[in-house]
């Protein structure tokens, strides 16, 4: 029905990304299910873990304050905001041009995902429990490991394009289609590396998981309940399905550059196609690896961190 | 004419062949010295044709000029002085246990294997050709180290194969360096593009980059395998725990192989970066082996390891004779190579004359070898004399050559090193020397009873150290000096 | 095949063999090691096939078929083979501890591509980034042998070394002649060969493993 003004496009795309974020989870699980000969609960069921955790009372530990309850609205928002961010549904219509939607570009995304994880971590320090600090303490030290990597990997892309926009960015590797240089294998090996590690999945850290003492993530959230619970998981799932857009529109980029409904629709269609496939590589490096112990987990990084450096260097020299 | 330069390596191999079938132990010691023989008398022939015509060339994958006569030389004296050696060693050694008589077939062939290998080495024309066979000399000298099957040999075989091989490798990437620039510079034509003697021609063509590249991974590559310092730690380990006729033919001969095929590169890279540049390489990594292998040498007990490290530091003279370079330098390095490979032999000799008298390799243990073997003593002090650098023999000659040169060509701090590091270690050896030569031997060690067969080997080499510790004949003189102007390019 | 594909292919091919480098010097088990060699030199024998098409020069793709047979599949059955006999299964930990390894890898490559970068007109003679992917690979298989101490895992890291040298070898003009390409691919059988003796041999009269045999020093 005619074009859609920007803003309209931007809080529907967040809109859009919250509410399926949910639904990869799902998918996640129930592939995995299958992999491992089981049955699976429905893909919906997150959906349901969501809408029970609204209906429960919040319990708070008595050294916690008003900086705790409001931590779990903090992170959504952050989150939120960077779900604003990753172009899906639109990009810039020609290399060059400026993005239609001036919101930000690739660093504040990074610094979005990275505030979310600080406030989480500041959040699990304040209840005053071990398990949260325990918790705090090993998500930053992947996350020494994973946000520069994740800034290499911009770069890397972000050389060719000449720009940090990641709409342009999109865009300018939307046209130039079969152009996958060598330097990009390496980055996009980085890029999965940090999938894994950004949306907490084995062998980086178990979501299924609620034992403290194996957990990263889980051991965060540990001391919220009721709707700040709500928010941290729902944080969690939009977090993950941010950055496999962001995965997406780094390497794997079709998006329309026109913001008419039909092009919507098709970008839509190609975006869940997408999203599809890295939740099965996602399932299948689940179902077949084992955690690392967290010792560990700087060496596997670390090859990562190589990668990205290597690609950040074969494009440079 | 050329197909002798395709003939002579074959020598070896068919004798070798023919050992496999044989089992009278009499019959390995005839064959082994016919084959040294038949070798030496062609490669006597291909001397004189080479001084005579030039040089010969075959088909491009052989060539010989005056620098592959003095290798050849060397390593037909050296070969038939290890055959007359073996008679009485293998005698010692199948009498102990410590060879078992069904083994000797493997023994005797893998030599000739050896020998054949490094015969085509020095004969190589085509870079590509010289490579394989070095890598051949690895493989057969590594299951000669490990022959003993001891755990002790099996190390030293392991780190030989491995860093050698590695090493080696280096220098395949340097000779597809040089390659790729002589394809290059032939406008993509590979033809020649692979031979010595094509790529020296036109050396001053190729670009300087890519070359210089190459010659440091050349330089590093093949000097693993020829024991430059930093890269020399299998050396000791491998000489030593080696079968003493074997590692005779390892540090006279293998390592200068390997120098050989560096003397090639730095024709080519004097061609085409100038002078300087790969001198000033040679001239670092001689010297650094100089001053590494010292210590060494000076707190060693290991009779064979301490000649280990003194191949190093030799090796290292030789290299910075080569660094040095000018006329008198790089002839005084290929003095050196003939000298130390000869004199070197000889004391691997006597050393597995004292291991199979005393059975220990320890100089804390080895006593009054004088008394216990009045000929082996005899020349033990010969041998430790001349490694020392003493006059009258050979070596003296060749490092004064050295310094000669350094000092005409203002290198004063080198030569101030060099001459430091070669005062030290005379001392030092002539200290092992004499303590193992003087003095009353243990009761237990058997007394007289010198095998005829290596009393020869020695003499034979004592008496060309002697020679040319005296003088330089006239024909070497010739060789010595076209192998020269061949090197610099002249 | 044109000239400007062959290159952006081995760019490529290029890529993914740095790649399967880093997945070897990180390799915690040895038979991860030994199937990243192998797919390296699935890539060495593609590029081969590449540059044969390229230049219609038909010694490349023999050479490309040798390689697919000895390196990819002969070399690593026998190393497997080998496995199987010692019953090795983890890697002791290395001397370099692995992360300072990668950052030294990361430091060989970015030293490859300045020194490469440096050269003049002759860089043309080498197709694409050949010669500083070359370079790397050669340095970082002799890393991957200085910093680990299993005999087994030296061996892999000598083959990788060897693969980079192949790759720049074929990159140049029109290829190395024919038969230095299968003497230098003999003379790596024949090595690999006496290792793998050596290494069951170490076993079998000593009763030790090779890393454990480290008693000459001085």
């Amino acid at each position: 029905m005619g074009r859609a003004t920007p803003w309209a496009l931007a809080l529907g795309q967040m809109a859009l990304l919250v509410l399926l974020g949910p639904l990869v989870t799902g998918v996640i699980q129930k592939l995995k299910a299958r992999l491992q000969c089981r049955r699976g609960a429905g893909i919906l069921q997150p959906y349901r873990d969501l809408t029970k955790l609204l209906r429960k009372g919040t319990v708070q530990a008595d050294t916690a304050g008003s900086f705790f309850r409001a931590v779990p609205v903090a992170v959504l928002a952050a989150t939120c905001a960077a779900a604003a961010l990753v172009p899906v549904l639109f990009a810039s219509p020609a290399a060059g041009a400026a993005s239609p939607l001036p919101l930000g570009d690739a660093i504040l995304l990074l610094g979005w995902l990275a505030l979310g994880r600080f406030l989480t971590a500041v959040g699990a320090l304040d209840a005053g429990g071990a398990f949260g600090g325990m918790g705090a303490s090993r998500e930053m030290t992947v996350a020494t490991l994973v946000e520069p990597v994740l800034m290499l990997v911009v770069f890397s892309v972000s050389v060719v394009a000449g720009t940090t926009d990641l709409g342009a960015i999109a865009g300018h590797l939307s046209l130039r289609r079969g152009s996958f240089g060598a330097p990009d294998i390496l980055a996009l090996f980085a890029m999965l590396v940090l999938l894994l590690a950004e949306t907490g999945r084995i062998p980086v850290d178990n979501p299924d998981t609620h034992l403290e003492l194996t957990m990263l993530h889980e051991g965060m959230l540990l001391e919220h309940s009721g709707p700040g619970l709500f928010c941290l998981v729902l944080a969690h799932h939009t977090k993950q399905i941010v950055v496999m857009a962001l995965v997406q529109a780094l390497f794997l980029p079709w998006i329309p550059a026109s913001t008419a409904l039909f092009a919507l629709a098709l970008g839509l269609g190609a975006f869940a196609a997408r999203t599809l496939v890295l939740a099965i590589f996602l399932a299948l490096v689940e179902s077949s690896y084992a955690k690392l112990r967290f010792f560990r987990l700087p060496q596997f990084l670390s090859i990562g961190f190589l990668s990205a450096f290597l690609a950040v260097a074969l494009r440079l020299l | 004419m050329t197909t002798l330069l395709w003939i002579l390596p074959l020598v070896p191999v068919a004798f070798g062949l023919a050992m496999l079938g044989v089992r009278d132990r009499r019959l390995f010691h005839a064959l082994d010295l016919a084959s040294a023989s038949a070798t030496g008398v062609l490669v006597v022939i291909v001397a004189r044709t080479v001084m005579r015509d030039g040089s010969l060339r075959a088909a491009g994958v052989f060539a010989a000029d005056a620098v592959t006569v003095v290798f050849l030389g060397l390593i037909a004296l050296l070969g038939l002085a290890t055959a007359i050696y073996t008679i009485g060693w293998m005698r010692r050694e199948v009498a102990g246990g410590d060879i078992e008589e069904r083994r000797l077939p493997a023994y005797f062939a893998l030599v000739q294997a050896f020998l054949a290998t490094m015969l085509v080495t020095v004969l190589a024309d085509n870079l590509g050709v010289l490579w394989i066979a070095m890598e051949g000399t690895t493989i057969t000298s590594a299951l000669l180290v490990g022959f003993r099957r001891d755990r002790y040999g099996l190390e030293a075989a392991w780190k030989y194969i491995i860093v050698t091989t590695i090493g080696i490798s280096f220098g395949l990437f340097g000779t597809v360096l040089v390659y790729a620039a002589t394809a290059h510079a032939l406008g993509g034509a590979a033809a020649g593009a692979m031979n010595f003697t094509t790529i020296a021609a036109m050396a001053h063509r190729l670009d300087p980059g890519i070359v210089r590249i190459g010659f440091i991974f050349v330089i590093v590559g093949y000097g693993t395998k020829a024991g430059l310092a930093p890269m020399h730690m299998w050396l000791p380990d491998a000489h030593s725990q080696a079968p003493s006729p074997v590692s005779a033919l390892l540090s006279g001969a293998l390592i200068k192989c390997a120098l050989f095929g560096i003397i090639r590169f730095h024709t080519i890279a004097r061609g085409a970066c100038g002078p300087a540049f790969s001198g000033r390489l040679l001239l670092l990594f001689g010297l650094v082996s100089v001053v590494v292998a010292t210590p060494f040498i000076l707190t060693q007990r290991d009779l064979k390891r301490l000649l280990g490290y003194h191949s190093v530091e030799h090796v290292g003279i030789v290299a910075l004779g080569l660094g040095i370079g000018g006329p008198v330098g790089t002839y005084a390095a290929f003095l050196h190579i003939l000298n130390h490979g000869v004199t070197k032999a000889l004391v691997f000799f006597v050393a597995g004359d004292a291991l199979g008298r005393y059975g220990s390799r320890d100089m804390g243990r080895i006593r009054g070898f004088l008394r216990a073997a009045p000929f082996a003593g005899t020349f033990l002090m010969l041998g430790a004399f001349s490694l020392a650098g003493m006059p009258p023999f050979s070596i003296f000659v060749s490092e004064l050559l050295v310094l000669r040169a350094g000092i005409a060509a203002g290198r004063y701090v080198t030569i101030a090193i060099f001459l430091a590091m070669v005062v030290v270690i005379f001392a030092g050896l002539i200290h092992h020397a004499g303590k193992m030569a003087f003095g009353e031997p243990d009761e237990a060690v058997r007394r007289g009873g010198e095998a005829l067969s290596g009393v020869l080997a020695m003499g034979l080499l004592a008496a060309v150290m002697l020679l040319l510790g005296l003088t330089v004949p006239p024909g070497l003189d010739r060789i010595l000096t076209r192998a020269t102007e061949v090197t610099l390019g002249s | 095949m044109s000239p400007e594909l062959a290159t952006r292919l081995i760019d490529a091919l290029g890529a993914l063999l740095l790649f399967t480098m880093i997945l070897i010097l990180a390799a915690g088990q040895l038979y991860r090691a030994i199937y990243a060699v192998a797919a390296q030199s699935v890539l060495i024998a593609l590029a081969g096939a590449v540059l044969g098409a390229t230049t219609h020069n038909l010694d490349l793709w023999i050479v490309a078929g040798i390689t697919l047979l000895v390196k990819a599949i002969a070399l690593p059955w026998l190393l497997l083979r080998v496995i199987r006999r010692v019953g090795i299964r983890r890697e002791i930990e290395p001397v370099v501890p692995i992360t300072a390894t990668l950052a030294i890898a990361g430091g060989i490559v970015v030293l490859a591509f300045h020194l490469s970068s440096s050269l003049g007109a002759v860089r043309q003679a080498i197709t694409g980034n050949a010669l500083p992917v070359g370079i790397a690979l050669t340095l970082m298989g002799v890393l991957v042998m200085m910093s680990r101490r299993e005999a087994l895992t030296q061996m892999v890291g000598l083959f990788a070394s060897e693969n980079g040298i192949f790759f720049t070898a074929m990159a140049v003009s029109q290829g190395m002649p024919l038969i230095i390409e299968i003497g230098v691919v003999l003379d790596v059988i024949l090595g690999a060969l006496v290792m793998g003796v050596m290494v069951l041999r170490v076993r079998s009269s000593v009763d030790a493993d090779i890393a454990e045999l480290d008693r000459l020093r001085g």
